[in-house]
């Protein structure tokens, strides 16, 4: 652990460093991790190799992780389950319930989806919680210029992916009309004609603030939980290596928890949305789902 | 240079979560869902089997009760049959006795009579056998067969009014 800290004390300096020279860096203020740490002791151009691809690494490290583990848990995957089958199916049931519960019976066919969504942000938010790793959704590139915009690359692909995700569903269930129509505010009169000027850009502008949303939520929850852990090492640091930073440690797991369940339950929410609700009889199951969506994006939006 | 990057990175993203979504997709969401309905439906078809068991075990028992009823009605029936039969057959024995006694009591009167008619004969006969010797003695003179055949029978009749 003190390996751990004075590691970050090392990386907050030369950031302290970098700052003062003017140079550019690609978070304000993180620990270091294992790969920042490879390049400064290898050096040179493969180590600024290893510096520039060190999130395409930790996404392998995620990726390897979840695709063990959920190797570990099928391979004898059994009547009886035993202790990793059991644990990874309730994660599995859970998910399904929490999908199912939003978008009814025909919600199951989202499941893998939502279900990916949720346990690939969890762990990746998770793993940044350890010592020399690092979260890639809390990871982001900073653009040059007279304002620094920091380009948040995981949330981004992950947003554009439901984004994209949530439009071919739309058109997929309502078709390339019914799509149109919905977004043009499903005009049905004259008043409803009348107002397609003002309802298409605002579906529009609605459908692409969602992506948006979703990345600098996700990407500022987490980026700054990390912060917070990052000074409160500093400070341990500074007090005889007193572990300040520990109750936070438990705090960013919730917070982990949370921002990858809000992630997934917006998602799921906007897919709801664009699930066509046409039988009557269905009418009461689908505003009910629909009152469940609203709700939970209040509750979302709260977070 | 960093925009160029920047997009690299994005699409790396998104092919490593496809590559995610696959992987979770066969597994979890395949094997493991697969295992979960599997159970699942074990869970039901246990069920269901032991409502069936329990339904056949109802209707066993129910056949079974009135089976026990019908047999005990069957034994009264049929102790109250050979009830019955013992009667009607104690009756017949009865009556096949009684006129069995019936017929040996006629056989026997009738060999007495046989017999007593019999011994009359035979004691007429000693009697007048008897007589026509006491007689000839007494008279000295021989009765002829017929003369002696009428004396005892007169003889005998004197002795049958007495």
């Amino acid at each position: 652990m003190s390996w751990f800290v004075a590691t970050a004390y090392a990386s907050e300096a030369a950031h302290g460093a970098a700052e003062a020279h003017g140079a550019k860096h690609e978070t304000s203020l993180h620990v270091i991790n294992f790969v920042q740490l490879i390049a400064r002791l290898i050096g040179g151009s493969t180590g600024e190799l290893f510096e520039k691809y060190q999130n395409m690494i930790f996404g392998v490290i995620v990726i390897a992780i979840l695709g063990f583990i959920f190797h570990a848990a099928s391979r004898n995957a059994q009547l009886k389950p035993g202790r990793l089958q059991s644990a990874c199916e309730a994660v599995v049931e859970a998910l399904n319930g929490f999908v199912s519960g939003i978008l009814g019976p025909q919600g199951k066919k989202y499941t893998p989806f939502l279900g990916t969504l949720f346990l690939y942000i969890w762990t990746m938010n998770l793993i940044g919680l350890l010592p020399l790793m690092k979260s890639n959704t809390a990871n982001s590139i900073t653009l040059p210029g007279s304002v620094p915009l920091p380009i948040p690359t995981t949330t981004v692909a992950l947003a554009l992916i439901v984004f994209v995700y949530v439009q071919c569903i739309g058109i997929k269930n309502q078709g390339i009309v019914g799509y149109l129509d919905h977004m043009a505010g499903t005009p049905r009169d004259v008043f409803g004609w009348v107002m397609v000027p003002i309802m298409l850009p605002i579906h529009l502008i609605g459908e692409l603030a969602k992506p948006f949303s979703l990345t600098f939520r996700l990407f500022c929850n987490i980026m700054g939980g990390h912060i917070l852990v990052a000074v409160f090492i500093g400070m341990a640091i500074g007090a005889a290596f007193i572990p300040f930073q520990a109750p936070f440690l438990i705090f960013e797991i919730a917070t982990s928890t949370i921002q990858a369940f809000v992630f997934t339950l917006l998602s799921t929410v906007y897919i709801a949305m664009m699930l066509p609700h046409e039988h009557a009889e269905e009418h009461g199951a689908e505003s009910h789902t629909h009152e469940q969506a609203a709700s939970a994006t209040v509750l979302a939006g709260k977070h | 240079m960093e925009n160029s990057h920047i997009i690299k990175e994005i699409i790396v993203q998104i092919v490593g979560f496809m590559v995610v979504f696959f992987v979770l997709k066969k597994l979890a969401w395949g094997k493991l869902m697969g295992a979960i309905d599997a159970r699942r439906k074990s869970i039901d078809d246990s069920f269901s089997d032991i409502e069936k068991q329990k339904k056949n075990l109802e209707n066993l028992e129910k056949d079974y009760r009135g089976r026990l009823e019908n047999i005990e009605q069957e034994a009264r029936v049929k102790i109250q049959e050979a009830s019955n039969i013992g009667l009607a057959l104690a009756k017949d024995i009865q009556e096949k006795a009684r006129v069995d006694a019936q017929k040996m009591i006629d056989r026997a009167k009738a060999e007495i009579d046989q017999d007593l008619a019999k011994v009359k004969i035979n004691m007429r006969n000693d009697i007048a056998t008897l007589s026509a010797l006491i007689s000839e003695k007494i008279i000295h003179e021989k009765l002829d067969a017929t003369m002696h055949q009428k004396l005892v029978d007169e003889f005998i009749k004197e002795i049958e009014k007495v």
